[in-house]
Formats: C-alpha cells, sequence, structure tokens
C-alpha cells in the first residue's frame, strides 16, 4: 500500500449522517456566546481603567480636602492616571495586533509568539510599570497624609515605617507571583508554540 | 448577476458542503469524542466569528482549514494538561471512527481507524500537514493554509509522511 491507496481510502470514509442540525439555534447561540464575549472584554477593560481612576480620584479629593500643603498628591494621582493611560494603551494594541482565525498557519503561530514574549516581557518588568508608580504614588499620599495628621513624631515614624514594611511585602508577593506565572505558564506554552513554529518551518 | 449570499447562508452551506474538514481536524486533534464535539463546535464558531471578513482570495476549503487547523492548535494548548493526563489515560484508537456506512469494507475501518492512531501521534506540525496531503490538497494549497512556500511544503511532506510511515509499520508498506 502506497500514499495514493492511504489517500483513497482516507477520500472514501464516509461521514454518518448526524441529527438535523437546528441551523436557527445554532445562529442564536453563536450570537448570544459572541455578545457575551464582548461585555466580558468591555468590563474587564473597565474595571482595570476603573480601579486606577477610582484610587486617582480618592487620592485628588484628600489632596483637596488638605488644601496647598496637600500639593504632592498630584503627583500620586498622576502616577495613577498613567498608570491607567499603560493599561488602555496596552488593550488597544492587543485589539490592534489580533490577527484573524484565517490566517495561515505560521502567521498566527508568529502573532501568537510575539504577543506571549510582550507578556513575558510585561510580567517580568512588573517592577518598573506597575510596582514602581503604585508604591511610589502609595508612598507619596501616605507621607502627605501623615506629614499633616495631629500626632507626634515619633508616631509619624512609626507609621510610616509599618507602611513600607507592607508596601514592601505586597511589592515581594506581587513580583513573586508574576514570576511565577512566567516559570508555570508563559515560558511553557512559548516553548511549545516555538516548538511548533519550529517544526512547521525548518526544512 | 446574483447578490451574494448572506453572511448565515453561507455559514450554513459552508458547514455542511464541508463538515468533513471539521470532522477530520477534530478527530485528528482531540481525544475523545466529547473533547471532538466541543473542538468542533469551537471550529464551527470561530469560521462564524471570521466570515465577515472572507474577501474570496482563497477557496472556502482552503480558508476553512486555515480556521479549523488554526483553531485546534491554540485549542489544544489551552487543554494541555487535560490532554496529558488523557495521553495516559485514553487510546486515540479507541476513539469511534467516523460511523461506517455501508460503502466502507471492514478493513477500510481498521485502515482508517489504525491511520487516525498513527495521525495523533504526529507533532501538531505534521499532523496538519498529513491531513491536508490525505485530503487531496495540492503543494500550492498546502502553502497557502500553512504559510510555508511549496518547495518547504515538498519537505516538510516527506518528513511528515516518513514519521506516519513509521506509526503505521506493518500496514502500509511505503508512503513516498
Amino acid at each position: 500500500m502506497n500514499w495514493n491507496d492511504l489517500q483513497s481510502t482516507w477520500a472514501g470514509q464516509k461521514l454518518a449522517a448526524g441529527p438535523a442540525t437546528d441551523w436557527t439555534a445554532v445562529q442564536r447561540d453563536f450570537e448570544a456566546k459572541q455578545r457575551r464575549l464582548a461585555r466580558g472584554l468591555f468590563w474587564r477593560d473597565v474595571r482595570e481603567a476603573a480601579a486606577g481612576v477610582l484610587v486617582a480620584g480618592v487620592f485628588a479629593y484628600s489632596g483637596w480636602w488638605m488644601g496647598p500643603s496637600g500639593w504632592p498628591i498630584a503627583v500620586a494621582v498622576l502616577l495613577m492616571l498613567g498608570l491607567t493611560g499603560f493599561f488602555i494603551r496596552e488593550r488597544l494594541r492587543v485589539r490592534r495586533q489580533q490577527v484573524d482565525a484565517a490566517v495561515a498557519l505560521l502567521t498566527k503561530l508568529d502573532a501568537e509568539i510575539a504577543e506571549l514574549k510582550h507578556q513575558r516581557d510585561l510580567l517580568r518588568r512588573v517592577g518598573t510599570w506597575y510596582l514602581g508608580p503604585c508604591v511610589a504614588a502609595g508612598v507619596i499620599f501616605g507621607a502627605t497624609t501623615l506629614a499633616q495628621a495631629p500626632i507626634p513624631a515619633k508616631a509619624k515614624l512609626a507609621a510610616g515605617g509599618l507602611m513600607l514594611v507592607v508596601f514592601a511585602a505586597v511589592s515581594w508577593v506581587v513580583l513573586a507571583l508574576n514570576r511565577l506565572a512566567v516559570r508555570r505558564q508563559i515560558e511553557p506554552r512559548l516553548q511549545e508554540l516555538e516548538k511548533l513554529h519550529q517544526s512547521l518551518s525548518s526544512p | 448577476m446574483s447578490p451574494p449570499a448572506p453572511p448565515e447562508a453561507t455559514f450554513r452551506a459552508w458547514s455542511e458542503d464541508h463538515r468533513g474538514i471539521f470532522v477530520k481536524v477534530a478527530r485528528a486533534y482531540a481525544h475523545g469524542e466529547h473533547e471532538a464535539a466541543e473542538l468542533q463546535q469551537e471550529m464551527l464558531f470561530q469560521v462564524w466569528l471570521s466570515l465577515p471578513r472572507f474577501a474570496g482570495q482563497a477557496k472556502p476549503s482552503t480558508w476553512i482549514y486555515r480556521v479549523c487547523l488554526n483553531t485546534a492548535l491554540t485549542w489544544r494548548r489551552g487543554a494541555e494538561r487535560r490532554e496529558r493526563r488523557l495521553d495516559r489515560e485514553a487510546d486515540p484508537a479507541a476513539l469511534p471512527a467516523v460511523a461506517a456506512t455501508p460503502a466502507e469494507t471492514v478493513g477500510d475501518r481498521e485502515l482508517l481507524e489504525k491511520l487516525y492512531a498513527a495521525i495523533h501521534g504526529l507533532a501538531g506540525a505534521d499532523r496538519a500537514l498529513v491531513l491536508l496531503s490525505l485530503d487531496g490538497l495540492a503543494y500550492r494549497e498546502i502553502a497557502e493554509v500553512t504559510g510555508l512556500t511549496e518547495n518547504h511544503v515538498g519537505v516538510a511532506l516527506t518528513r511528515a509522511r516518513q514519521r506516519l510511515a513509521a506509526r503505521l509499520k506493518g500496514v502500509v508498506n511505503e508512503l513516498e
């Protein structure tokens, strides 16, 4: 038996007649699924953007309430708004670079690999683009608030120290979780896709 | 000249006319009937989503193959952990084949089941090439689906057939 024989056996396989498809129901299901997907993406984007805007709003209100001496809080507000802007830019980038399901396999693999590498880099540099601005904004807000607080200097120092310890601990946990995500999820999938790409493209 | 068919009508017609592509790709990439049905549904959904962007540059079958294989390769990635577990538990050869019809002989059925099991054992890229070739796509069409050059398709396909032949040892003698 050679390839041609195998091809003719393959071509001779008959598909069993399945139950009659109710195309109206299929169409309704797909439309509902499409709407659900779009709604899910929209609210995820809103949540990400709203969190930063909400924190910026709280900071701004506190700064306004403190009066002229609360001016450093404006920097914290700008940092949080900048972070929100970064999230929005990322979402727009993902939508712009999304490739259609009908592109050639290599194109799809290239796009998936590029996106995964981008995600890996973002997670690895989370300290720079996420934790840095968040911690800086938190420290500015905390220090400005403590400076205004009617408590003894020693208590201010103790509260400030405690705040730094909390920020450091939270940052460490976030960094560790991100490294874990890179190691356990992104890297294995990236290696797998690169292997697939290589097996398809290497002569 | 008749007006173009609405996407819904095209979707229905293509889903029925090219049902074989959905069934074969699902069977080649999924483990078990349940997963194959899930994958088929996902491929149909991706065709549904992408259809409004179909501009007629490719034959419908080539275009559907692209969507289905892209979906199957990506879908598998998401189900990798579950698959590793199933790999240990399930025998792909035990999958019920595309149901037999009176036109098929018992020998054909057995050969098809062995063939599907052998395809299952290939790497994702080889699996795609073998499927396309078994369905009789020309090198140019395989190149369109994969994004490779025609020369490259020839080389890669020879390699994939050799691997398939190794898995079908004793069933077929040569696959050149």
